[in-house]
């Protein structure tokens, strides 16, 4: 089932990097993995199932609203304006096969189920995490920053996680403000600084 | 079978002492293993301080291990000892028994040496990474451990990497601006997990792929086992492709590791825990890189829209068969579906198809 506010977010995403390959001012790389539709979904849960030996396996239901609407995606953005210095930002959302096996790995075992996986490979230094549990499919969103500390878990779900990346542009470092513990909105300065040139720059959207 | 700890040598052996027998360890006070195994475990109760509930753990996992694997090594040579008695008429099965209790013996002794590292009988050692110049070759982190200066990320100028960039533009680094590799990676021939150094000689320009797979078949099972107090050798070796192909990109990459055994107050080379070995292909000499049919995995595939189950049959057939080349993939694949049932043409058609668009569309190569 799709959900109106995921779709609007996705729609806003994809209209944003639009706009940005077609403005000289920023350079952009977007790509969009090839989405699944239903059947195809279908038939990847039995493959997987089969290969993990987890015959009741599905698609966690957590993140089912966003590969209802996106088969994943790659947006590399950087806006080189007036302003100094430069903004940015950046994500890379895995595809529904991605959450299981990633490119160079074997073919999935059950282990996968009780793991942790990159969900938003957002740079080399910065990523985004889901952690499995058998049970009860996604038990939360982890943040991984350059400093290397250990993740924090995010106070979102893989859907609202698209929602905020769509309202904040994917502008680097947004997750700071939505971990459990987040920063404090008065440290948003910068953030809310590089979010209102951007807006400005892409003719208030 | 010998070892030592705290300058004390040891060896094990079995002993048929008046009917009963018992796996031996010698020290300074010989005994029986599984004596000695209750000595560590109450040393293993006394200990306090930092890390002591970590090292109690440790010990307690591997002194149960090594329990069991007494016991089977008891059970065997046993078993050995009943043959022995009727061997005059079937040698061969006295030697299998017998050679069966000695691989028991194999599997006690890293076990034995496990408890007394986290006893600090043995001192876990610090890595010595070996290796240097301006690009690599050999690199070899022996003792491998989990002590040891930390790795690096990919710094310096790594030979082959120019050319990378001048090949792979498909990805924006937010940061500088500049576009650059997608695809390919300086990557650490050891890893920086275990200690490897970001300097470029043990750094080879190498596709993505390539460096999850070598990640996945070797440096993450490494890394556990140093993180379990374990002492390795991990050896990494690189050959490279000869002219035209730029100088620095890998023909063969091959990884040799086992356990480190310490022995007259030194680390020795022991059992090999596993060797890896891969071929990577030659990087285009111009041109946009784009990622090659026969080198893509399934992830790849099906996020650029084939369909699951013929990006498997094709990776199935390329591995059964070699390399596909563009006059043989469509009769490989037609052939792979002529003994399936359901909608096999049908499957066959939309596959071929999918492929042949991402070939003409320059999202695939050969």
């Amino acid at each position: 089932m799709t959900n109106p506010t995921v779709l609007k977010a996705w729609g806003k995403i994809r209209s944003m990097a639009e706009q940005m390959q077609a403005d000289e001012r920023f350079t952009c790389v977007f790509r969009e993995f090839a989405m699944l539709d239903a059947a195809a979904l279908l038939d990847m849960e039995q493959v997987l199932a089969e290969e993990m030996g987890a015959e009741h396996f599905a698609i966690p239901k957590q993140v089912r609203p966003l590969y209802a609407i996106t088969g994943g995606f790659r947006l590399q953005w950087r806006f080189a304006g007036s302003q100094t210095p430069p903004i940015y930002g950046s994500a890379e959302l895995a595809s529904p096969l991605e959450l299981f096996q990633r490119e160079g790995e074997p073919e999935p075992s059950r282990q996968v189920l009780s793991s942790e996986r990159i969900f938003d490979l957002v740079s080399d230094d910065e990523r985004v995490t889901v952690k499995m549990n058998p049970d009860r499919g996604i038990e939360g969103l982890f943040f991984y920053d350059e400093d290397g500390k250990a993740g924090q878990r995010l106070a979102l779900d893989p859907s609202a996680y698209l929602v905020e990346l769509a309202e904040h542009c994917a502008i680097s470092k947004w997750q700071r403000f939505f971990t459990e513990e987040p920063l404090p909105r008065s440290n948003a300065v910068e953030l809310d600084r590089q979010l209102e040139a951007l807006m400005r720059a892409l003719g208030g959207r | 079978m010998h070892w030592t700890a705290e300058e004390e040598s040891h060896e094990l052996w079995i002993a048929d002492s008046g009917g009963t027998i018992e796996v031996m360890m010698a020290s300074v006070n010989k005994g029986p293993v599984h004596a000695k195994l209750a000595g560590y475990e109450a040393d293993m109760n006394k200990l306090k301080g930092p890390g002591s509930k970590e090292r109690k753990e440790r010990a307690r996992a591997a002194i149960a291990s090594a329990r069991k694997l007494l016991d089977s090594t008891l059970a065997e040579a046993r078993a050995a000892k009943a043959a022995a008695a009727k061997a005059e008429g079937k040698p061969g099965d006295f030697e299998e028994k017998n050679s069966k209790t000695e691989s028991w013996e194999e599997l006690l002794w890293p076990e034995l040496q496990a408890i007394q590292i986290a006893l600090k009988i043995i001192p876990l050692p610090k890595t010595v990474i070996h290796g240097g110049g301006i690009k690599a070759s050999t690199v070899r982190a022996e003792p491998l451990s989990k002590e040891g200066e930390g790795g690096g990320k990919p710094a310096g100028d790594v030979i082959g990497w120019k050319h990378v960039t001048s090949i792979d533009r498909a990805n924006l680094n937010v940061k500088t601006g500049v576009m650059g590799p997608a695809y390919w990676v300086r990557a650490h021939l050891v890893s920086e997990w275990l200690h490897g150094p970001g300097k470029p000689w043990n750094l080879v320009p190498l596709l993505k792929s390539y460096n999850t797979e070598m990640e996945v078949a070797v440096e993450s099972k490494a890394y556990e086992r140093i993180m379990q107090d374990e002492v390795l050798y991990y050896v990494a070796t690189v050959d490279y492709h000869a002219p035209p192909c730029p100088d620095g990109f890998p023909s063969m990459l091959s990884i040799n590791w086992g356990a480190m055994r310490y022995e007259n107050g030194k680390w020795e080379e022991a059992d090999a825990l596993g060797t890896y070995s891969t071929s990577p292909a030659a990087p285009p000499l111009e041109g946009q890189f784009v990622p090659r049919i026969n080198e893509v995995g399934r992830p790849a595939l099906v996020s650029l829209g084939v369909p699951m189950r013929f990006a498997m049959a094709l990776i199935e057939e390329r591995n059964a068969n070699g390399d596909f080349s563009e006059p043989d993939l469509s009769s490989r694949m037609t052939k792979v579906y002529a003994t399936r049932g359901g909608d096999a043409d049908l499957n066959l058609t939309l596959g071929l198809m999918k492929v042949g668009q991402l070939i003409k569309s320059k999202e695939l190569s050969w």
